[in-house]
């Protein structure tokens, strides 16, 4: 069997693992667009700040050599589902008997003038990435378009440059149209906190803010005119506006999609032999019963080991995802915000706590643990998310959840 | 001899096991000098108690590790003893794998900013903590011989009517 992979990240890869596992004899080829090997994509802000180097982010054993999988450089701009064969920019074509679309997802473009040209730059890839660390090496003052994790993360790496290796614009600005920063990725009493940290880092955060114009002189860039009026002095603007599934490269293929590729609870598109995993994904969403695109490492993960493990014949149920399941640390304060972050009454019991230690949030439904937030005091987080992640019922061990020190003993005897 | 075995009914919660797990990763590995250490050197297993049940809770070295396919910068890894390992350069802190574990076993290390794991004290035949345990609550064994023992000890329970 020849088993094609578009998308050589995290998707990709794990895909291409189950088929190996699956498959002893399997002739799999991974097209990947970056030159680099397999790297791990969220930490690229690190590249920004100076902390990590190239080498540092790439896998450091490549998972795809050692398991005689082939991986070819290129692009892929259109996939003939009835011939079966992919065409890449390079001219080439690459015939297959099951492909995996794994194309995750690309920058989104707002419409600014003056966006077009020189030192406006995205951040999705590592390329990306290393341009704006060189940019940054010159650059005095930079206005990051789109407070989300990204830009929160890149704003901060700018910062971070500054201070350690006393290079990099000194004056950084987040502006973010929505009224709080880090929308959707933790609630609104944790934002509170880390929004001080970071502007205590010394990034300037404007909310309900948007670009309305990049100002060039000839074609420099020298200021960022905003919705407010104001114009803040840039020379390096960053876009981190979020992101859509990267599928234009199948618009006469007849796969089905929507804002991203749809698929069933097997990973599989309309097209018989052609599945999708990863960001590229429109996926139910568990708690919402939703249909959205995830955006997370370790759900692009999953999709791909199920979906590489039915190409190669299995059966590997994939119901949906949770769209928020996400750890950091953020200007010092570490967090943790899992499934419903943010509920309004109704069958929800919100519980809340906060103390010299950070603060902390449970969001019940009935005798399901559906949202938890942690910021500061990470202890035993993985138990609770563990009881949203898997879905299991609270029963005897009520009290110890809902005052936040239950253990994994606790569940022992729930 | 592979994998560390719990016996909660064994388990007195006399924590000789955490002490010996914290000096085990210390700077000196002996108590007094990791008494005086600062920061003080961290334990990886934890005794919990809940309803009656005491016993230490540990890193099970998952086979299908949460905390690897969570870990974003290439930290964890399964090593060729299938122990599930540090690459401790590498950690940045992002708390991922803190998230996933279902245990609740990964900590953090606030002076130096990475994730604290069991490294099934690797580089000894006989990890720390079981040494320690006078109860035998922790045992070293091999899986296959564990679950013969347990089904041994279901049969002779059913048959003789003796209680465990």
């Amino acid at each position: 069997m020849r088993y094609g992979i578009i998308g050589g990240s995290i998707a990709g890869i794990s895909a291409a693992k189950a088929i190996r596992e699956n498959d002893s004899s399997a002739d799999i080829t991974v097209i990947s667009g970056e030159k680099a090997g397999p790297y791990y994509r969220p930490i690229i802000p690190y590249l920004i700040s100076g902390q990590k180097s190239e080498f540092d982010i790439l896998y450091p054993e490549d998972p795809l050599r050692g398991r005689d999988i082939a991986s070819v450089l290129g692009t892929a701009i259109s996939v003939d589902a009835k011939k079966k064969e992919v065409l890449l920019a390079s001219g080439a074509r690459m015939s297959f008997d099951v492909l995996l679309l794994a194309t995750g997802s690309v920058p989104l473009k707002p419409t600014i003038p003056g966006l077009e040209g020189t030192d406006v730059y995205p951040l999705r890839n590592m390329a990306q990435a290393i341009r704006i660390s060189n940019a940054a090496k010159t650059s005095r003052s930079a206005v990051i378009i789109g407070g989300g994790l990204v830009g929160i993360k890149a704003a901060l790496a700018l910062r971070e440059r500054n201070r350690s290796m006393g290079e990099g614009p000194r004056e950084v600005t987040v502006i973010e149209a929505l009224p709080e920063i880090l929308s959707g990725r933790i609630d609104q009493r944790g934002v509170k906190i880390i929004r001080a940290a970071v502007e205590q880092e010394g990034v300037s955060v404007l909310t309900n803010t948007r670009a309305s114009e990049i100002v060039r002189a000839q074609s420099a860039v020298t200021g960022v005119k905003l919705s407010t009026g104001k114009t803040l002095k840039a020379d390096l603007v960053v876009v981190a506006a979020g992101v859509r599934p990267n599928i234009t490269y199948l618009r006469h293929s007849g796969i089905k999609t929507n804002r991203g590729i749809l698929v069933n609870e097997s990973l599989r598109t309309n097209v018989a032999g052609i599945y999708a995993a990863g960001d590229v994904v429109e996926g139910r969403e568990l708690l919402s019963n939703k249909n959205t695109v995830s955006g997370l490492w370790s759900n692009a993960l999953e999709m791909g080991r199920a979906a590489g493990a039915n190409m190669a014949g299995g059966n590997v149920n994939y119901p949906g995802f949770l769209s928020v399941m996400n750890a950091s640390e953020i200007a010092g304060i570490p967090f943790v915000s899992a499934g419903l972050i943010e509920a309004d009454g109704g069958k929800y019991k919100t519980i809340s706590h906060e103390d010299g230690e950070g603060y902390w949030k449970l969001v019940l439904d009935g005798a399901f643990l559906v949202g938890a937030v942690f910021v500061g005091d990470l202890n035993n987080a993985g138990v609770y998310t563990n009881l949203i992640k898997n879905h299991i019922p609270i029963t005897r061990v009520r009290d110890k959840i809902e005052r936040r020190i239950a253990a994994y003993v606790d569940l022992m005897n729930n | 001899m592979n994998q560390i075995f719990v016996k909660p009914e064994k388990c007195m919660g006399c924590r000789s096991c955490e002490i010996a797990c914290a000096i085990q990763h210390s700077k000196d590995k002996s108590l007094f000098p990791a008494i005086s250490q600062s920061p003080a050197p961290m334990k990886r297993l934890f005794v919990e108690a809940a309803g009656g049940t005491r016993m230490p809770v540990l890193c099970r070295h998952c086979e299908d590790a949460p905390c690897i396919s969570a870990c974003i910068s290439g930290c964890l890894y399964q090593d060729e003893k299938k122990f599930v390992r540090r690459k401790k350069e590498r950690c940045i802190g992002c708390w991922s794998c803190v998230m996933a574990c279902p245990f609740g076993v990964i900590s953090r290390d606030r002076e130096k900013h990475i994730a604290v794991k069991c490294d099934r004290c690797h580089k000894q035949d006989v990890p720390a903590c079981v040494n320690a345990c006078p109860t035998h609550a922790l045992v070293l064994a091999d899986a296959g011989v564990m679950s013969e023992e347990q089904r041994r000890k279901v049969v002779f329970t059913e048959a003789t009517g003796a209680s465990r």
